[in-house]
C-alpha cells in the first residue's frame, strides 16, 4: 500500500512541476511577447496532463471508485478536468489561448492543494453508486472548468480596461471581445450547473426517493445558478457590460467556489460524504 | 391578456421575480426551516438570535418554502417563464420556416463564381438552404439552434411544474423495523409527510421483515444493506420480494427504498417500581468502527424523568464486525444525574437503581423509505429538455447568410451568427477562404 502510495504521489507531484514550468513559460511567453516560448509551454502542459491522467487511472484502479470521495481525488480531478475543458475549448475557439495565463496557475495550484491531504482509500458508501452520481459529478467539475475560463476573461477586462493597461494585454482581444468571451463562458457554465444539478436530483431520487431535499448543499448550489441565471439575464436585458459585469462574474465565481467545496463541509450534508 | 403578457414579459419584472427567488432562498439558507431543523436546533438558534427570532415569527421566516408571497414567486417565476418560452417559440417558428428577406447587420463580401458554386461549397461546411427570395438564396448552419432558448426555457417551466406537482400530490413514510417485526398499514410510522392535495400514506399490506443483509469494506464503511421482506395480504397471500441500497422495490404501486440507517434491536425486559414488567425494543444505529461503540438516548422509555442511555459494540472483543457478539451498556440518569450502569450481554442481567435489566435477544434492523409518487417523468423529461435546449443554444448558435449574384458574375455573400458574432470570426475567416474570398483580394 505504502509503495501505490508514493507512486500515486510521485506522479501527482510530476504533473505539478510540469504544469509548474507550462505556467512560466506561458505566462512569461504572454508577458514578454515571445511567441515561441507562449507556444512550447504547452509542451511540458501536455507532459503534465499525461502524468496527471497515468496519475487519476492509477488511482481509481487501486481504491475501485473515481476520484470524488478524498480531498486529493476531488481537488485533482478538478484540476484535470479543468485543464482539458480548456484544452478542448481552445481546439473549437483558438481566441481563448490567452486564458492559459489563469487556467495553468488555477490548474497546477489546485493540484499542488491536492497533494497536502493524506491521499487514504475512502470507502464509497453504497448510495454512491449510481452512474447518475458520476454525471452530477462530472458536470460540477466541467461546470467549475468554464467558469475558470470566464474568470480569466473577466480578470483580463479589467486589467486591460484601467488607464496604464500593462503592455503584454495589447495582444488580448479589444475590450468588446473579452466581454464577450466572459459572457459566453458563463453561459456555458450556467448550462453545466444546471445540468449537474439535475443529475444529483436524478440520482437523490434513484438513492433515497426524494429529488430535492434542501440539503445546505443543494440549496447554495441553487443559489449559485440563480445568481449566475441573474448575470446572465442582466446582461441581455440590461446590456450590462464592461467592469460591473467583470465584477459581478467575480461574485459569482466566488459562490460557486463557496458552494462547490465550502458547503460539502456542513456536517448535515449528504455531500459532507464526500470531503471528510 | 396584453398587459398581463406585458407585465410578466417586461424585463423589470423578470430580473424582480430572479432577484426575488433568489433572495428569499438565500434567507431560508440561513434562518433554520421548521420542516428541517430539529426542535434542538430550532431553539439554540431561537435563544442565540431572539431579535431574528422576533422577526421570523412576525414574518413566517421560518417556513419560507411554504409562505404565500415565495407561492406567489414561484408562480410568477412560472408564469414569465411560460410566457418567455411561448414568444420564442413563436420567433423560433419564424426563423426556421418564414425568415425575413436578406440579412441585418452581417458582413458582406464578394466572391467568384455562381452562387450554385458557392452554395456547393457552403452545403459542404453544413450551410443548409432556407429559400429564396427576390433573387437571393438564404442558407443558416445548425438552424436547429433557433429553438435552442425556447427549449432551454420549456424545459425549467416543465421541471418545476412536475417539482410542484410532485410536491402537491406526494405521500412518504419512513419505517424501521426489527427482523422478524410486523408494520400493520394501521400502525403509525416514524415519519410521514404527505402533499396538500393527499391524504396521509397508508400501505396497502402488512410488511414484515424477514431478514437484513449487509456487508462492509475492508475500512469498515457499509458496502451494501439488503431487506428481504414479506406482503401479508389480506387474503391470506404472501410476496417476498427484496430490496436494497440502489434497487427499488415496486409493490402495488409504492416504491420502497432501503435506507443507510440501520443497526442492532435489543429486547431488554426491565422490571421495576409499581409492578412494571415489560420488554422493550432499544434500536441503536449500527457502529461505524469495531472499536468505536454506537450511542442512542431514550428519553421516554421508563417515564418519572428517568434517562435510560445505551451504547453498544458489535464485538465485544472489539475486532471485526464479522463477528456479531454484540455488548450492550446501560445507564441510568435521572435529573442530569447518572444513578449507574451495566454490561449486557444476551441473557444477563442487571440492576440500576430501582429496575433490573435482562437482554433477552439482540436482531438487526433497517430503515425502509416508502414512496407514493407520480410526476418524476416530468422532472426527467424537464431536464432531458434543459439539456438539450443548453446544448443548442449555447454550443449551436445559427449562422445566417445569403447569396446573390452581382452583375459582374460573382456572388455576394452577406454573413452573421445569431448570436455572439464576435466569437465565430474564425469561422467566417475560414469560410472566406472556401469560398475564394482571398483569391479576388489577395
Amino acid at each position: 500500500m505504502d509503495n501505490q502510495v508514493a507512486i500515486y504521489v510521485a506522479l501527482n507531484w510530476l504533473a505539478v512541476f510540469c504544469y509548474v514550468g507550462a505556467t512560466i513559460a506561458n505566462v512569461g511567453g504572454v508577458m514578454f511577447r515571445k511567441e515561441v516560448v507562449e507556444q512550447r509551454s504547452y509542451w511540458p502542459a501536455w507532459l503534465g496532463l499525461t502524468a496527471h491522467s497515468v496519475a487519476i487511472a492509477y488511482w481509481w484502479s487501486i481504491v475501485g471508485h473515481g476520484p470524488y470521495m478524498a480531498p486529493s481525488e476531488v481537488l485533482s480531478s478538478d484540476a484535470w478536468i479543468t485543464m482539458v475543458v480548456f484544452f478542448i475549448f481552445l481546439r473549437f475557439f483558438p481566441r481563448i489561448k490567452a486564458a492559459s495565463v489563469i487556467v495553468f496557475p488555477v490548474t497546477f495550484l489546485m493540484i499542488a492543494l491536492a497533494n497536502f491531504y493524506n491521499p487514504g482509500i475512502r470507502a464509497l458508501p453504497p448510495t454512491f453508486g449510481s452512474v447518475w452520481l458520476v454525471l452530477h459529478i462530472a458536470f460540477y467539475k466541467i461546470a467549475l472548468g468554464t467558469l475558470v475560463i470566464a474568470l480569466a476573461f473577466s480578470v483580463f477586462y479589467l486589467l486591460k480596461n484601467r488607464r496604464a493597461a500593462l503592455a503584454w494585454m495589447e495582444r488580448l482581444p479589444d475590450l468588446a471581445g473579452i466581454d464577450l468571451y466572459a459572457y459566453r463562458f458563463t453561459g456555458f457554465g450556467f448550462i453545466f450547473w444546471a445540468i449537474g444539478m439535475l443529475a444529483g436530483s436524478i440520482w437523490a431520487y434513484k438513492s433515497w426517493g426524494r429529488f430535492w431535499g434542501w440539503d445546505p448543499v443543494e440549496t447554495w448550489s441553487l443559489i449559485t445558478w440563480l445568481l449566475f441565471g441573474t448575470y446572465l439575464h442582466l446582461r441581455r436585458f440590461f446590456r450590462l457590460n464592461g467592469n460591473r459585469a467583470a465584477w459581478l462574474f467575480i461574485l459569482c465565481f466566488i459562490m460557486s467556489l463557496v458552494s462547490l467545496f465550502v458547503t460539502s463541509h456542513m456536517g448535515s450534508s449528504i455531500h459532507a460524504e464526500y470531503f471528510k | 391578456m396584453n398587459m398581463f403578457k406585458r407585465f410578466f414579459l417586461s424585463r423589470n419584472t423578470i430580473i424582480s421575480l430572479i432577484i426575488s427567488a433568489l433572495f428569499a432562498i438565500t434567507l431560508a439558507a440561513f434562518i433554520p426551516q421548521g420542516f428541517l431543523a430539529s426542535s434542538d436546533t430550532m431553539l439554540a438558534w431561537q435563544a442565540a438570535h431572539p431579535f431574528l427570532e422576533r422577526c421570523s415569527k412576525l414574518l413566517g421566516l421560518h417556513h419560507i418554502y411554504t409562505h404565500p408571497l415565495f407561492s406567489m414567486i414561484l408562480a410568477g417565476v412560472t408564469v414569465s417563464l411560460a410566457l418567455s418560452a411561448w414568444n420564442q417559440c413563436l420567433a423560433a417558428w419564424r426563423r426556421t420556416f418564414h425568415p425575413d428577406d436578406g440579412i441585418a447587420g452581417g458582413e458582406r463580401f464578394v466572391v467568384p463564381g455562381t452562387m450554385k458554386d458557392s452554395w456547393l461549397i457552403l452545403a459542404a461546411n453544413g450551410y443548409l438552404r432556407q429559400g429564396t427570395s427576390n433573387g437571393s438564396m438564404r442558407l443558416v448552419r445548425h438552424p436547429w439552434g433557433y429553438w435552442g432558448n425556447t427549449l432551454l426555457h420549456v424545459g425549467i417551466v416543465v421541471t418545476i411544474g412536475a417539482s410542484l406537482f410532485i410536491a402537491l400530490t406526494q405521500q412518504r413514510g419512513i419505517i424501521q423495523l426489527a427482523e422478524g417485526a410486523v408494520h400493520n398499514p394501521s400502525d403509525p410510522m416514524l415519519m410521514e409527510e404527505h402533499g396538500f392535495l393527499v391524504k396521509p400514506l397508508v400501505l396497502p399490506d402488512t410488511i414484515r421483515l424477514d431478514r437484513v443483509t449487509y456487508s462492509f469494506w475492508p475500512s469498515n464503511g457499509i458496502r451494501q444493506i439488503e431487506s428481504q421482506l414479506s406482503f401479508l395480504s389480506d387474503t391470506g397471500t404472501i410476496e417476498t420480494k427484496n430490496v436494497e441500497i440502489n434497487s427499488i422495490l415496486h409493490h402495488r404501486g409504492i416504491r420502497f427504498y432501503q435506507g443507510v440507517e440501520f443497526g442492532h434491536a435489543f429486547f431488554v425486559e426491565v422490571t421495576g417500581q409499581n409492578g412494571l414488567n415489560r420488554i422493550f425494543q432499544l434500536q441503536i444505529q449500527h457502529p461505524e468502527a469495531p472499536d468505536r461503540p454506537s450511542y442512542n438516548d431514550f428519553q421516554d422509555l421508563l417515564g418519572d424523568g428517568y434517562l435510560v442511555r445505551a451504547k453498544y459494540l458489535v464485538d465485544a472483543e472489539k475486532k471485526s464486525f464479522r463477528h456479531v457478539n454484540p455488548l450492550l451498556t446501560l445507564r441510568l440518569d435521572k435529573q442530569g444525574k447518572e444513578l449507574g450502569q451495566i454490561p449486557l450481554r444476551v441473557g444477563e442481567e442487571g440492576a440500576i437503581g430501582p429496575y433490573s435489566f435482562r437482554l433477552k435477544a439482540v436482531t438487526p434492523w433497517s430503515r425502509l423509505i416508502i414512496v407514493d409518487l407520480t410526476g418524476m417523468p416530468g422532472i426527467f423529461l424537464g431536464f432531458f429538455i434543459i439539456c438539450l435546449g443548453g446544448l443548442l443554444h449555447y454550443f449551436t448558435p445559427p449562422r445566417e447568410l445569403s447569396l446573390h449574384a452581382t452583375t459582374g458574375g460573382d456572388t455576394a455573400v452577406c454573413w452573421r451568427a445569431a448570436k455572439f458574432s464576435g466569437f465565430y470570426q474564425d469561422e467566417l475567416a475560414s469560410l472566406k477562404t472556401a469560398l475564394g474570398y482571398e483569391e479576388i483580394h489577395g
